[in-house]
């Protein structure tokens, strides 16, 4: 199964424009949704708008006038697409069940991109990030235990995602520098790679607007505090994932990519839908994202003398990007490197920093007073005496992360331990 | 090193004459890099030794401006080895030969001149070998920058020639005030 983009023909950009019924379209059913048409939403919301907003800081930096009636032409079309695209998930699905289907995303998502990663080093960047959002899953589904929602987690994620911890979200955060990566090169990189990475930048890029946007909403103090310290690992996600492309790349390139991007993800959604309306949706879509190809490989022609054939494959794509069960890759990749940290761009064990490393010091900065991501399970566990996880009834890889587990054996509690001891310098509080 | 085995000042001129030779020949070769297994080589062995200088820095010097120039230099020599490191997992390099385990005789000795440097000339001796050696790390970054072999590792230069360039104008403007 293969598809070429480049040999295929749109809709032409002058009837692309909707009417604002058009793109008031009726939202998924909230029971009867999918999980992964949910998925799908929320992803696709989050590569319009990083497409958009890819467009925009490229209009702020061009001059030429013709280039800039190109951009804003594609750019008005990519608009109405996400409004069509967001405006799939009602207004009956609260701001909590919402982020319950962003934290499966990331999990489902990552999981997909990590297994299908070509580049050795790349693939451990991604299943870094994929054990801390893993962990976010089950710190929200906490909170959504504790505010008597309608329905629990489970409910949203279909029992297709476990709900146990990751890396724990206390130990994410970590100095600003070693959130910086060994970025690919376009000349060199296999084009999945380029694609693997557009597409996870712009799902967590998502994911902390969608945050920064709706943490503030509620009144509990201790959801609004969850909110903010999530919100924060979200942020050094999109540091992390963009300093893996290649930073030299013109803007014209990066143009061509982001809709080269595009039309892989609009492509993989209507390959992969189970839902008939939301099927000639992505389609719809993936038509009106090849004339925008088109268009931006036309400019690069005309602008900088360039055929985008110097770097998009000759045979398109190989394969779909697909949503489906990762559990027992995440169960492994939890095995093999829960106690990775990030050491510039490197990742190593935590037992390997040196006691005065600046994660420690960072971690006694930002933890002081404690940390909601701790506070929500321990409450939690204070009013219904346990905490909210959903397994295939495994015990989870890590016995010091079971819930009755030895807390204090875990790698990360032993080196705070131990840097404490070191340094003489108080770490957790 | 005690105080008896450190070098008298006359022989500890000569340490400085052989360091600024080597450093003017390093500097020539650096400038001529374009295989990757070679630029990983020089890159790798100008890092651990800025590593090792900056410890000894450490421990040596009482100048506040060459504690901070030492902590720099660990730091972000450590940032440009973990970047190389990182670099040479990705399927870009495949087949790069790894950075070697120690330093080469050359960069040795160099340590070595740092140690023995009598107290009172460690300073100048330090700044004296840090303009040299970033001398040669930028010829060899900005060489390889734009003639190196392999993207990937093309791009690991051009990360860092910025970098070393701030270092060298630091180290030059620093050199003027000792």
């Amino acid at each position: 199964m293969s598809f070429n983009p480049l040999t295929e023909r749109g809709i032409p950009l002058d009837r692309q424009l909707r009417s604002w019924s058009e793109l008031n379209v009726q939202p998924y059913d909230p029971d009867g949704v999918h999980p992964y048409t949910r998925c799908r939403v929320i992803v696709m919301n989050g590569i319009e708008v990083e497409s958009i907003m890819n467009s925009h800081n490229m209009a702020r930096h061009v001059s030429d006038l013709g280039l800039k009636q190109q951009l804003a032409l594609v750019r008005r079309a990519e608009q109405h697409q996400q409004r069509a695209v967001n405006w799939m998930i009602p207004g009956s699905e609260s701001t909590l069940e919402v982020t319950i289907g962003y934290e499966q995303v990331a999990v489902d998502l990552t999981s997909w991109l990590a297994r299908h990663e070509p580049d050795p080093y790349l693939k451990k960047v991604y299943e870094f990030a994929l054990l801390e959002d893993f962990d976010h899953l089950y710190r929200y589904a906490n909170l959504m235990d504790l505010t008597g929602e309608r329905r629990k987690a489970e409910q949203i994620t279909g029992d297709l995602t476990e709900i146990l911890p990751g890396r724990p979200t206390i130990f994410q955060h970590r100095d600003p520098h070693d959130e910086l990566r060994r970025p690919m090169t376009l000349k060199a990189a296999h084009i999945q790679s380029v694609l693997n990475g557009i597409t996870i930048l712009s799902a967590e890029q998502q994911t902390m607007n969608y945050y920064m946007n709706v943490g503030n909403r509620p009144t509990d103090p201790l959801a609004r505090a969850l909110y903010l310290e999530i919100a924060m690992i979200e942020e050094q996600h999109v540091t992390h994932y963009e300093s893996i492309l290649d930073p030299t790349m013109s803007w014209l390139t990066s143009w061509v990519l982001h809709e080269y991007n595009e039309c892989w993800m609009y492509w993989s959604c209507f390959s992969t839908e189970t839902d008939p309306r939301m099927k000639a949706l992505w389609e719809l879509h993936l038509n009106m994202e090849i004339e925008h190809l088109r268009v931006a490989c036309e400019c690069m022609r005309e602008i900088e003398d360039r055929d985008p054939a110097e770097f998009l494959p000759e045979r398109g794509f190989a394969a779909p990007l697909t949503f489906e069960q990762n559990k027992e890759y995440v169960r492994d990749v939890l095995a093999r490197t829960v106690e990775w940290t990030g050491y510039d761009a490197q990742f190593v064990p935590i037992q390997q920093l040196p006691p005065d490393h600046r994660f420690f010091g960072y971690q006694r900065v930002v933890n002081q007073g404690g940390s909601p991501t701790e506070q929500v399970i321990d409450q939690h566990r204070t009013q219904f005496g346990s905490e909210y996880r959903r397994a295939d009834g495994a015990p989870h890889p890590i016995e010091s992360l079971r819930e009755s587990g030895p807390g204090d054996r875990f790698p990360y509690a032993q080196a705070v331990a131990n840097s404490e001891a070191t340094t003489g310098v108080r770490v957790a509080s | 090193m005690t105080q008896e085995e450190k070098h008298s000042p006359v022989r500890h001129t000569f340490d400085k004459l052989q360091d600024v030779v080597g450093g003017m020949m390093g500097r020539m070769s650096a400038s001529m890099v374009s295989s990757a297994n070679q630029f990983v080589e020089k890159a790798a062995l100008s890092d651990r030794y800025e590593i090792m200088a900056g410890r000894i820095a450490l421990r040596r010097t009482k100048s506040p401006d060459l504690v901070m120039l030492a902590k720099t230099m660990i730091a972000d020599h450590t940032a440009s080895t973990h970047n190389l490191q990182a670099a040479l997992e990705m399927q870009e390099t495949r087949g790069v030969m790894a950075p070697p385990a120690e330093l080469d005789a050359r960069h040795k000795t160099l340590v070595e001149h740092l140690e023995a440097a009598p107290d009172d000339m460690f300073d100048s001796t330090y700044i004296d070998q840090q303009v040299l050696a970033h001398e040669e790390a930028l010829s060899l970054l900005v060489h390889f920058r734009d003639h190196g072999d392999n993207p990937q590792l093309r791009s690991c230069a051009e990360a860092f020639a910025p970098v070393v360039y701030r270092h060298l104008q630091h180290c030059k403007a620093l050199k003027q005030g000792h």
